[in-house]
């Protein structure tokens, strides 16, 4: 996205939250989650309208939506690294005409950056089909072989609401160890968080986000330690953009982000490791 | 004060009564399960306060430093620092009997003086510029002590003066790597007047290497040294493992070797088993390793940070060492 689209765009919200307008946002305050669906056009029309409202007039809302903007500059960014690392010519030139195509309508932006992200989420969904199996451990590796801790003190133990949001990864993480028949505990044995909500209403969708994270963490090592080469993962984007966003899970956002910059899968595996070891310090001792 | 001459200090008599009850206690325990060249860790426990330690863990202390968070310490009058914490080992759970409860537990990671204005750590201990929400303690909340250790009367000071304490000027350089290269370098608003350690710029291990030793704040506590590491496993280009007794804490701790009676870096503490089980009361314990069921202690090797130090060695260096240092004394 280039600078101007950004700005154009904010000015834009902006101006809409500086009218005088006494009308309450209409529907439910959107989740972040739900943003950034907005954001890709992925809502109803009916609910997208909603949320535009809340956009408009809710400056706790707008500022979401422009955090979550700023993240996703990192898109465009990592595309181009796919496309001369990852990805065959054909694909390389499809996806070339499609920004093409998104820098077209930087006159429109707000249809603009929805068609256009929208694409991009096409073309990532594409790459999501090209992803290695979820399972890579055979009957007899432990997940945890050669798992080593790291030796600080707890004088650096994340806050309260940080750790809540790595009990939510360790629960994926606990939930990917069942699928793979692996004893649901950590390196040495500890009980790992079983906060898993999503069976029920009260389950936040950053909570879901969280969780689902660490599952596909969880899958990424099984992969590495399995011998498999660990793929690009482009749901880590939207992960990246919510995460940034919200300020959930504050820890993991360097790592997260290597992993995204990875080039080679040994690259990959080793952000994944760095991953799980700093979510493993939300475990409580 | 030489370690020889401090050995002649007392302990505390209740402390020393405890100290031979749980030797003793081991001892039984595991006479019958030890085998040959896989000591469990902390089977036996080799951790020793610096004031009764040998002559190259006395040595590595004078340039080991504890990590605090600036929150642990306030400068006061005179230039002086004084420790602000209050929070015990036994008060984190630990049990009452077990070695050092009593202690304060404030250190949050460990490392050595690699030139008299630069210290090493490992990664996840200090975090980079760009990652401020790491696990480690941002450079500006980071203070470094020196002599943070159990005095020759049994105490541990409280008041340090400005030399022995210094902050981070800025994070030099360093990796973070789970299961690879995990260090950190660190340049320090001021240089100190204390000798930096030999640090080994070799992948490999000197021939010698024997009995490992490692300096550092195991659990937070006051510097202890832990001697009697072998080498488990050396395959490896980014670390090493051994078995040596160590804890949440000794991460940044220098892995010494002594090269007839010279103490060398060969590595640096990372990462390793729990250190810990619950008792039945509920309380912490340290960990007893059976033979075979722990994955050991891992080291970053120096190599990875030679480059930033002030007195890094080859192994032809080591090769050619013929001063011998007198084995009972750090003077």
């Amino acid at each position: 996205m280039t600078e101007s689209f950004d700005t154009d765009d904010q000015n834009l919200a902006l101006a809409s939250l500086l009218l005088d307008n006494p009308d309450p946002p209409l529907g439910d305050k959107p989740t972040i989650v739900e943003l950034w669906d907005w954001m890709h056009g992925s809502l109803s029309p009916q609910r997208a309208s909603e949320v535009e409202t809340h956009v408009a007039r809710d400056p706790d809302i707008f500022e979401q939506w422009r955090q979550l903007r700023l993240s996703e500059s990192q898109v465009e960014q990592y595309v181009v690294v796919a496309d001369s690392n990852e990805l065959d010519e054909s694909t390389t030139g499809w996806w070339q005409k499609i920004r093409g195509t998104i820098a077209n309508m930087s006159m429109q932006p707000i249809k603009g950056i929805a068609v256009g992200l929208t694409m991009v989420m096409v073309f990532v969904t594409a790459g999501l089909l090209r992803q290695a199996p979820e399972t890579g451990l055979d009957g007899d590796t432990d997940f945890w072989t050669e798992w080593q801790s790291p030796k600080q003190n707890s004088a650096t133990n994340p806050d309260e609401d940080q750790q809540a949001h790595l009990q939510l990864v360790l629960s994926g993480v606990s939930v990917h160890l069942q699928t793979e028949q692996q004893p649901s505990a950590g390196p040495d044995g500890e009980v790992l968080p079983d906060t898993d909500c999503r069976g029920t209403a009260a389950c936040s969708e950053e909570s879901r986000l969280l969780f689902s994270l660490g599952q596909r963490v969880a899958a990424a090592r099984s992969l590495c330690i399995g011998g498999h080469t660990l793929a690009t993962d482009d749901t880590l984007l939207k992960t990246m953009a919510v995460l940034e966003a919200s300020q959930l899970a504050l820890l993991l956002h360097n790592p997260l982000n290597s992993w995204i910059d990875a080039t080679t899968s040994e690259q990959r595996c080793a952000a994944v490791d760095t991953v799980i070891g700093r979510a493993l310090s939300g475990v409580v001792k | 004060m030489t370690c020889a001459a401090s050995e002649r200090v007392n302990q505390h008599l209740p402390q020393r009564l405890i100290n031979v009850f749980h030797g003793i206690a081991l001892l039984m325990v595991f006479s019958t399960t030890v085998q040959a060249g896989e000591k469990p860790i902390y089977g036996t426990d080799d951790r020793n306060e610096i004031l009764y330690s040998d002559a190259v863990a006395c040595r590595a202390a004078l340039s080991t430093v504890a990590i605090l968070p600036r929150s642990a310490v306030k400068k006061g009058i005179n230039d002086r620092w004084k420790l602000q914490a209050a929070e015990t080992l036994g008060d984190k759970g630990w049990c009452a009997d077990e070695r050092f409860s009593d202690q304060l537990s404030v250190v949050a990671c460990s490392g050595f003086l690699i030139a008299n204005n630069r210290v090493v750590t490992a990664a996840h201990c200090i975090n980079a510029a760009d990652d401020p929400y790491g696990p480690g303690l941002n450079c500006d909340s980071a203070v470094f002590v020196f002599d943070y250790k159990i005095a020759d009367d049994g105490e541990l000071p409280l008041l340090y003066r400005s030399d022995q304490v210094r902050t981070c000027e800025v994070v030099l350089d360093g990796e973070e790597i789970t299961g690879g290269p995990d260090w950190r370098v660190i340049q320090l608003d001021q240089p100190v007047a204390r000798n930096a350690l030999a640090v080994l710029n070799s992948r490999d291990l000197p021939a010698e290497t024997g009995l490992m030793t490692v300096v550092g704040h195991p659990l937070g506590l006051p510097m202890k040294s832990a001697r009697n590491g072998t080498l488990r496993k050396n395959t490896s280009e980014h670390h090493f493992v051994l078995n040596i007794d160590s804890y949440e804490g000794n991460s940044g701790s220098g892995v010494i070797a002594s090269v007839r009676g010279v103490p060398v870096v060969v590595g640096m503490l990372t990462s390793g088993s729990k250190d810990f089980v619950y008792a039945e009361q509920s309380c912490k314990r340290s960990k007893i390793c059976e033979p075979g069921q722990c994955r050991g202690e891992t080291a970053t090797r120096a190599s990875a940070f030679s480059g930033w130090a002030g007195n890094a060695v080859t192994l032809q260096t080591l090769v050619n060492l013929t001063q011998s240092v007198p084995a009972d004394s750090c003077s």
